[in-house]
């Protein structure tokens, strides 16, 4: 996958779809990558949507962090992404987990760049009861590299029910196991101290929210109230969980999709 | 690319040209990824190998390194991988610079899985100014980052002569930014403490040895002294610099591809 320097750093991105389809922009989630979104993939491209998809800072093959990312560099990198690949403008945006609370931090910075957000369970931070356990993970990665954290990672975000096609689950493991144990230290960091509960009132375009049924890290009536806080914004519960695109492509598809094609 | 489960870690690889082809496996450089030899894969493809790449431990998508990392680990991930995907053995095994000196060492190894050897500018230990630049390197990349170590890195790696195609140049230097700076650390600190010398008798396979005009790194000279201590090996000096394969993927073909045929 191609390469890019934006915001002073080396991004890998993808791009699928034709030139003047309707665009759509996607975060992966917290340890994903642009291969997170793969299953989702052919439904957008049946429907005729331009799709940009990338790795953030510190993930997949985008040049690595060292110390601190703050959530407004996340943004800035995706603004300067899409501008460097003279990507349309507005876009689509659609998020999981902690991609989800990246696309409302987003449309909460950048109205412009944005026509209509969705964001599949949320990571918004601020007091969600998570932070120990990301600080704790972030320390232990950082020492022990990624692979002893996997299948407690895992087991709460990727639920064993949900392993349905094994080869999909082995081949996101080991994508997961791959990941720069330094850069993840930053991302759970990130998430630990972020807090987008005062920024929501700022979205301003139609936003979709979701919750899982069986997600048991940022459970449904949490999901529910940051819906509430954005004005217009509908909700959703699915039977789903964590990472409702890499879980449950075909709920996202057929539960997601037709907001951005209304 | 696939992912695979090898030697107890998870390594990103990919296999080109015909099933039943002769095969072949390539080494990548130090900074590099197994995206080094894409622009010869088909021509290799063409000669009818079946060619098998992979990012090493630390490197590109492979698991990322914390700690020390020896030689005989490296050897030992190729082992597993050629293994676990089953592929026809005796190979023809390829490497530049530090993949050269993996090359070398995994063919004193494993006599029996190694059909012929071709190693350019192989990096195989020793000289104490290599010394002092990897270990200052390696600290340095820990503490800042990758980026501010390109440009010097380059300088003796990549030489000016050679960036005739500036996309593709500044291709290499994102992809070598992108690096995870400690597993890039470890490398470095492997090389330096790595000496191969006594290997050379081990190595028993029909060998050709390659040097470049324009490396400062591994000078003619240097790579001539292990040519002479590797029994029967034909050494040839190329118009090139330190990473033949990369920026001259012609030369590469005319001198290795024949050698490997015959």
């Amino acid at each position: 996958m191609p390469l890019i320097e934006a915001n002073g750093v080396v991004l890998e991105y993808r791009l699928d779809g034709p030139a003047d389809g309707a665009p759509v922009v996607l975060l992966h989630e917290l340890g994903g990558t642009i291969q997170s979104w793969d299953a989702c993939m052919p439904a957008m491209l049946e429907a005729g949507r331009r799709v940009l998809r990338w790795n953030w800072r510190g993930t997949g093959m985008s040049e690595k962090i060292r110390g601190e990312l703050a959530v407004d560099t996340l943004c800035a990198d995706l603004a300067a992404l899409m501008d460097a690949l003279v990507f349309p403008q507005p876009a689509d945006v659609a998020g999981t987990a902690l991609g989800g609370g990246g696309a409302l931090a987003f449309a909460a910075r950048y109205p412009a760049k944005v026509r209509k957000v969705t964001a599949s369970s949320p990571a918004i931070g601020g007091d969600s009861g998570i932070e120990e356990m990301l600080r704790t993970r972030a320390d232990e990665v950082e020492q022990q590299g990624m692979r002893p954290q996997a299948d407690t990672s895992l087991d709460r975000s990727y639920l064993p029910k949900y392993r349905t096609d094994l080869d999909a689950f082995i081949a996101y493991r080991n994508r997961w196991i791959a990941n720069d144990p330094g850069s993840y230290a930053s991302h759970n960091r990130m998430l630990a101290s972020m807090d987008e509960r005062g920024n929501l009132a700022r979205i301003a375009c139609p936003v979709l929210i979701t919750g899982g049924t069986d997600d048991a890290l940022l459970v449904p009536a949490e999901m529910k109230e940051i819906a509430d806080q954005i004005s217009g914004a509908q909700y959703k519960e699915l039977a789903t969980g964590h990472f409702l695109a890499v879980n449950t492509p075909d709920i996202w598809v057929t539960e997601v999709l037709p907001f951005f094609q209304s | 690319m696939p992912w695979i489960e090898a030697n107890g870690l998870t390594l990103h690889y990919a296999l080109d040209g015909p099933e039943g082809g002769a095969p072949l496996v390539l080494v990548h450089e130090l900074g590099g990824t197994l995206h080094s030899w894409e622009p010869l894969i088909p021509r290799i493809e063409a000669a009818g190998h079946r060619v098998l790449r992979w990012d090493w431990r630390g490197s590109g998508l492979s698991e990322k390194i914390r700690g020390d990392l020896s030689v005989d680990a490296m050897c030992a991930d190729l082992a597993a991988l050629m293994d676990g995907l089953s592929f026809p053995q005796p190979v023809n095994l390829v490497g530049t610079a530090l993949g050269g000196g993996i090359a070398i060492a995994f063919a004193a190894r494993h006599p029996d899985r190694v059909k012929k050897l071709v190693a350019s500018s192989p990096a195989t230990g020793g000289g104490q100014a290599s010394v002092d630049m990897l270990l200052t390197r390696a600290e340095g990349v820990e503490k800042d980052g990758m980026r501010p170590f390109a440009d010097q890195s380059m300088a003796r790696s990549f030489p000016e002569k050679y960036r005739t195609d500036p996309d593709f140049f500044a291709e290499y230097r994102n992809r070598w930014i992108c690096n995870d700076p400690a597993s890039f650390a470890s490398h470095n600190r492997m090389l330096a403490r790595m000496d191969e010398t006594r290997s050379f008798a081990k190595v028993d396979c029909p060998t050709l040895i390659l040097a470049g005009v324009d490396d400062p790194l591994r000078t003619p000279e240097s790579v001539k002294a292990i040519a002479n201590g590797l029994s029967g090996a034909e050494y040839r000096v190329l118009e090139t610099g330190h990473f033949l394969p990369v920026y001259s993927p012609d030369l590469w073909a005319e001198h290795v591809l024949p050698f490997v045929r015959s």
